[in-house]
C-alpha cells in the first residue's frame, strides 16, 4: 500500500485553489495571446494544475477540518465567487468594446473562461490565506 | 460595540500546556487557539464549552464579553 502525502488545511487550499487558479490564468493569457509557443506554455500551465490535483488526490491525506478552517474557507469561498463576477463583468465589457473597435483584437473567446475561472479560484485561496494569516 | 476576551492564555500556562496540547484535547487545529487567544476568531458555543471542560471552570470564566465604551483593550484582544 502506498504511503499518503500528509497535507495540512492551508496547503490544500494552496494547492486545489491558488495554485490551479494561477495555472488557469496563465494557460488563458498565453490561449489569448493565440500563438503555437504560448499554445504550448498554456498546456503546460494546465498540465501542471492537472497534476497537483490528480496527486492531492489519489496520494494526499488532508488535515481534518475544524469549525475555523470551514468558516474561513466558506468566508473565502464567497470573495472569490465575488472577485469571479467582477472577473466576468469586465471580460464583458473587454469583449463588447473589442466588438466596438475599428481594429479588434483576434483572440480565442474560451480564453477569457480559463481567466475569469482562475481569477475566482485563485481570489478564493489568496482569501483563505489572508484570513488564515498570524495563526 | 461588544468584544469577546478570553482567559485561555493565562490558563494555559497556569497548566503547562501548548496550544498544540489544547488543541488537540479540543479537536480542533493549533491555528484555531491561536486565533482565539489573540481576539480574531469567535469560537462557536461547543467549542467554547469544550475548552472551559478542559480547564474545569465555567464558560464565562474564561470567556468574556465587554463594551468598547466600558474598557480600552489593545487590538490583540479584541473580538467582534
Amino acid at each position: 500500500m502506498s504511503k499518503k502525502i500528509f497535507v495540512t488545511v492551508k496547503q490544500s487550499i494552496f494547492l486545489n485553489y491558488t495554485l490551479t487558479g494561477i495555472c488557469w490564468i496563465m494557460a488563458g493569457v498565453c490561449r489569448f495571446l493565440h500563438s503555437p509557443i504560448s499554445t504550448r506554455i498554456a498546456l503546460l500551465f494546465i498540465s501542471l494544475a492537472t497534476i497537483s490535483s490528480i496527486i492531492l488526490l489519489t496520494m494526499g491525506r488532508e488535515e481534518k477540518r475544524d469549525e475555523m478552517a470551514e468558516s474561513h474557507i466558506m468566508e473565502s469561498s464567497y470573495i472569490g465567487f465575488k472577485v469571479m463576477c467582477i472577473a466576468t463583468m469586465l471580460s464583458l465589457i473587454f469583449t463588447i468594446c473589442n466588438s466596438f473597435s475599428s481594429a479588434p483584437i483576434n483572440f480565442p473567446q474560451e480564453s477569457l473562461l480559463n481567466i475569469i475561472l482562475g481569477t475566482g479560484m485563485a481570489a478564493a485561496g489568496l482569501a483563505f490565506r489572508y484570513l488564515e494569516k498570524d495563526a | 460595540m461588544e468584544y469577546l476576551i478570553t482567559k485561555i492564555r493565562d490558563l494555559r500556562r497556569i497548566h503547562k500546556m501548548q496550544q498544540s496540547d489544547l488543541a488537540k484535547l479540543v479537536h480542533v487545529r493549533r491555528e484555531t487557539i491561536s486565533n482565539i487567544e489573540n481576539g480574531k476568531y469567535n469560537p462557536s458555543l461547543k467549542l467554547a464549552l469544550d475548552i472551559a471542560h478542559v480547564f474545569g471552570k465555567p464558560v464565562e470564566d474564561i470567556f468574556e464579553y465587554i463594551e468598547e465604551d466600558d474598557v480600552q483593550l489593545p487590538d490583540s484582544d479584541k473580538t467582534k
